[in-house]
């Protein structure tokens, strides 16, 4: 009777041992499976070994009997990058006399990517001008949105036909984007 | 009445929609004439030229020169030192911040007199205050810098709301404005538009903003934690792209 006892009692304490080592790893917060149950495990890193006297709270820094996977690395958040839009300058200026048809210019290297375009002549004008290439990977911009706080946005610009008080701006050629175009026109000359 | 006037080489602008008589255009447009007289580096009778000619003691100084002078050295420090009047070839040319606080100083006068409807604008340094003549917010367009044939295509309307706002860039004029820490660096944008708490701020940081290139946007964005608040920024790069601060889409709508 009394070796029944014992095996019995021994059989309970594997039951539960077994019953509470499953809880154990089934939930990450609890504390570790080797102590006693008034062990009040409250530092974060769950699962680790007793002795915890680490500082640098570091949630993969202990042993092997971690249980619970180490910080998940940081997610990437997906870096606003503009949509490529061809974007259409409609010149309206005459330059000379021209050869009806479809131009491209030639490719002009800038110091953040390459610049080409393409003249539509039409009627002996220049009617259209159509970027073929531009730099789309646009490494500068994405390092400012990277590092943003706050983040910044970006968008192609698009020509409004409001009626407004006043206009605020600047006007300028740019190098590539003239030297792309002349390159175009170069061809179209009558 | 909007009236015009070809001041400072570039048209002024002043529209006064209380009731107003000539008198009160001529007083504004007469203010700028004294401060190009004073300010303008193209005249050679100017205080700024004795200035950098070495003719004019300190103590001559005017009291506008010596307000432009500490406001000069303040936004320099407010900048990282992007913001200089001091040019590379040793002279002070402080343009880049006498446009918006002439401006600023002219729509106090207007206040000063009673009005609260009205619009000043000085080469796409605009100030404006309560309404338009038809009842409405007043609303500003973004150049569009790619088309050089159409200096009125917009590609942004702005509602300013009594901001002040203005336009840095590579102007017709060709670039005035440098990179005092790197002179040779190419420009990032075509043109910056800085929305600021009333044309002054808007204007000398919008200079210094676009002196900064990439980074310039960036700058405007973080102003409130460097004590500016108000701020906010849109430029267009060669690309027909624009990068703006995440407070800017709030302007764009009644």
């Amino acid at each position: 009777m009394k070796q029944f006892l014992i095996s019995f009692v021994l059989i309970v304490a594997f039951v539960a041992y077994a019953f509470y080592y499953n809880i154990a790893a089934q939930n990450p917060n609890s504390s570790n499976s080797t102590v006693s149950t008034n062990t009040t495990n409250t530092n974060s890193n769950s699962g680790v070994v007793v002795t915890d006297t680490t500082t640098n709270g570091g949630a993969s820094s202990n042993g092997n009997t971690v249980t619970q996977s180490p910080t998940p690395a940081p997610v990437k958040t997906p870096v606003q990058t503009p949509t490529p839009v061809i974007t259409p300058v409609v010149v309206k200026k005459t330059t000379g006399k021209y050869v009806d048809g479809i131009y491209t210019g030639a490719a002009i290297n800038e110091y953040y990517g390459t610049v080409q375009v393409a003249a539509v002549i039409s009627g002996g004008r220049l009617t259209k001008v159509t970027f073929l290439q531009y730099p789309t990977d646009r490494s500068t911009s994405k390092a400012i949105n990277q590092r943003a706080t706050p983040q910044l946005a970006a968008q192609a610009i698009q020509v409004q036909s409001a009626n407004v008080s006043g206009v605020s701006g600047a006007s300028a050629t740019s190098d590539a984007f003239s030297q792309s175009l002349a390159s175009a026109l170069s061809q179209a000359a009558a | 009445m909007r009236q015009s006037r070809l001041i400072m080489g570039m048209p002024v602008q002043l529209e006064i929609v209380d009731p107003s008589m000539q008198e009160n255009y001529e007083e504004i447009f007469d203010y700028f004439i004294s401060i190009d007289d004073r300010f303008s580096t193209y005249k050679d009778e100017s205080e700024i030229s004795k200035i950098n000619r070495g003719e004019l003691a300190k103590e001559d100084y005017s009291p506008d020169m010596l307000e432009v002078f500490a406001l000069s050295e303040e936004t320099k420090n407010a900048t990282n030192g992007y913001f200089d009047i001091h040019t590379p070839d040793g002279s002070i040319d402080p343009s880049g911040l006498v446009k918006g606080w002439a401006i600023q100083k002219a729509a106090e006068k207007l206040h000063v007199h009673g009005f609260t409807n009205f619009y000043i604008d000085i080469g796409g340094d605009i100030q404006t205050s309560g309404k338009d003549a038809t009842g409405k917010d007043w609303s500003i367009g973004i150049r569009n810098p790619l088309n050089v044939a159409n200096q009125e295509e917009v590609v942004k309307v702005i509602y300013p709301r009594g901001k002040g706002i203005a336009t840095s860039g590579s102007y017709l004029r060709g670039t005035h404005i440098y990179n005092p820490h790197v002179p040779e660096k190419p420009d990032a944008f075509l043109s910056l538009t800085v929305i600021g708490p009333n044309v002054y701020e808007a204007d000398r940081f919008a200079t210094a903003a676009f002196a900064m290139g990439q980074d310039g946007v960036q700058f405007i964005a973080e102003l409130g934690a460097r004590g500016f608040d108000g701020f906010e920024a849109y430029a267009i790069d060669e690309q027909g792209m624009a990068l703006y601060t995440p407070g800017f889409d709030a302007y764009t709508f009644v």
